[in-house]
């Protein structure tokens, strides 16, 4: 196990979190995973909340891991956030063996955060949360107008975009020129 | 120097001391095409107009998610339709281009469980498919009319030929039923209807086009007309196909010896007398060759006032709204 583990919610737990068990106790043990992501918390997490997520159950479905396997081997999700995989997480424990409500209000306002979780639970095929996540998005902009959804998502105009265009151009003109200019300098 | 160093310094304290705190930069540009299409499917018309005119980037993005309706009406004067999220009712404004572009885009970018065009926009709607439309457009069920036969199929041709249910209005246009059955679309739909059918005697054309066809058991065809003598012409046309006959239905022989045509004059209780007194209502049905007399449906009130209901009902508009 990565000696960065720790616990979730605060630096000091060793251990890795649990999640919260659902209410119904299940009758044959439970088998747990462990993930982590970019700030290399591990959280435990059961087989059934990790249904949810596609990739995850195509990995586990055939690996058969002892608990201690499992431990010793967390899925490493370096291109995840760790807090946004803690929200991940939370959001497959609290669904695990549940019907998916219609509307989740939990989600993050926070329009930054919002598309982090995105493209996560994009990542991870989390299929009903990701279709949570884009009507959220598709609320962030109800009722504005182009300038005012242009401000919030931050898209360039057309111009902005041309003049990037240009410049992008310009600068891998300037770039081939001058490994050109190297290239017949190697030479002679 | 000097100061480059210290700034440097001071850069990388702040980068180690926020290094535990998650910097979130991502944005609607970071997200990937497939991504934005699936938010873009959430968003309700309005949003939808207001992102493609962000940017063309956006713009073609927007154009390429078809949007569900389960029913837009274009009257005289308004567009009115119903999707998954929203309930949405236009005036018609002042600008006829922006009116003609949010006609336009509706239709481009519109699948439609229902349709309807209603009395007052044929003109519009004729501009409106001078409009560049490289696609058929799908709708499950669609209403035209009532409206001049070459805007009817005008509409026709801009639509998918899988419709479900198609309703027409023929103004009493003697020539509409012939160049109607020429088109697919009437010809694959399992309920059509005509109302105001200018020569009744036509409706044995619908019946041998089904023959042609050997169309599915239960495609049925309703009308209405004021003329009253072509029932008496079916058993001429199909002398060699009747299977049986009575005042009001005749029965006859397809190609396909698992299906038959009933061909029903609709009898009138008392209360509608006054109706039929100044229409008739015709309605062919292909069923099963098994079908057993007893198990005709005999509901034919129900259907005709679903047909007409303004005939029916006192105060109703036959633009689908009750007036106060």
């Amino acid at each position: 196990m990565s000696s960065t583990e720790q616990g979730t919610s605060s630096a000091a737990p060793a251990e890795p979190t649990t999640a919260p068990e659902s209410a119904a106790a299940p009758e044959v043990p439970e088998s747990f995973y462990y993930v982590h992501g970019k700030d290399k918390v591990v959280h435990k997490v059961s087989a059934g909340a990790l249904q949810h997520s596609a990739l995850i159950h195509g990995m586990i479905s055939n690996l058969g891991y002892t608990e201690e396997q499992a431990k010793a081997n967390p899925f490493p999700f370096e291109n995840i956030d760790g807090d946004i995989l803690q929200m991940v997480v939370d959001w497959c424990n609290q669904h695990k063996g549940k019907p998916t409500p219609p509307e989740d209000t939990n989600l993050p306002k926070q329009k930054e955060k919002l598309f982090d979780l995105v493209l996560a639970v994009n990542y991870l095929e989390i299929k009903e949360l990701l279709t949570y996540c884009c009507k959220q998005v598709a609320m962030m902009v109800k009722g504005k107008s182009p300038e005012e959804i242009r401000e919030i998502w931050m898209i360039p105009t057309d111009a902005e975009d041309e003049a990037a265009e240009k410049e992008a151009k310009k600068r891998a003109g300037k770039e081939a020129a001058g490994e050109t200019a190297a290239a017949a300098g190697d030479a002679k | 120097m000097a100061s480059n160093i210290k700034n440097l310094v001071e850069k990388t304290e702040k980068t180690a001391e926020s290094s535990n705190d998650p910097i979130y930069e991502t944005n609607w540009c970071d997200m990937p095409a497939d991504i934005k299409l699936e938010c873009i499917g959430k968003m309700e018309l309005k949003e939808r107009l207001s992102l493609r005119c962000t940017a063309k980037t956006e713009k073609s993005l927007v154009d390429s998610k078809k949007m569900h309706f389960i029913e837009c009406t274009f009257g005289k004067n308004y567009i009115g339709f119903s999707s998954k999220n929203e309930y949405f009712f236009a005036e018609k404004f002042e600008d006829q281009e922006a009116w003609l572009n949010l006609m336009q885009y509706i239709l481009k970018f519109g699948v439609f469980d229902k349709i309807n065009f209603r009395r007052g926009v044929e003109e519009l709607v004729n501009i409106c498919f001078l409009g560049n439309f490289s696609q058929l457009i799908p709708a499950k069920n669609i209403e035209i009319g009532p409206f001049n036969m070459t805007t009817v199929i005008n509409i026709l041709q801009k639509f998918k030929d899988d419709a479900e249910s198609i309703s027409l209005d023929s103004l009493i246009q003697t020539e509409f039923l012939d160049a109607i059955l020429q088109y697919s679309h009437v010809q694959n739909a399992s309920y059509c209807q005509i109302k105001s059918l200018g020569r009744s005697e036509d409706i044995q054309k619908i019946a041998q086009m089904w023959i042609d066809n050997d169309s599915k058991i239960g495609t049925t065809f309703q009308i209405t007309s004021d003329k009253n003598y072509s029932f008496e012409l079916i058993p001429t046309h199909f002398a060699d196909r009747i299977v049986s006959q009575t005042e009001k239905r005749i029965r006859i022989r397809t190609n396909n010896p698992a299906k038959h045509i009933l061909v029903e004059l609709e009898h009138q209780s008392e209360e509608v007398v006054v109706v039929i007194l100044v229409c008739r209502f015709y309605r062919l049905m292909v069923i099963s060759a098994d079908m057993k007399e007893s198990e005709y449906d005999d509901n034919n009130e129900e259907r005709m006032r679903k047909m007409v209901p303004e005939w029916f009902d006192w105060g109703y508009d036959s633009d689908g709204e009750y007036e106060d």
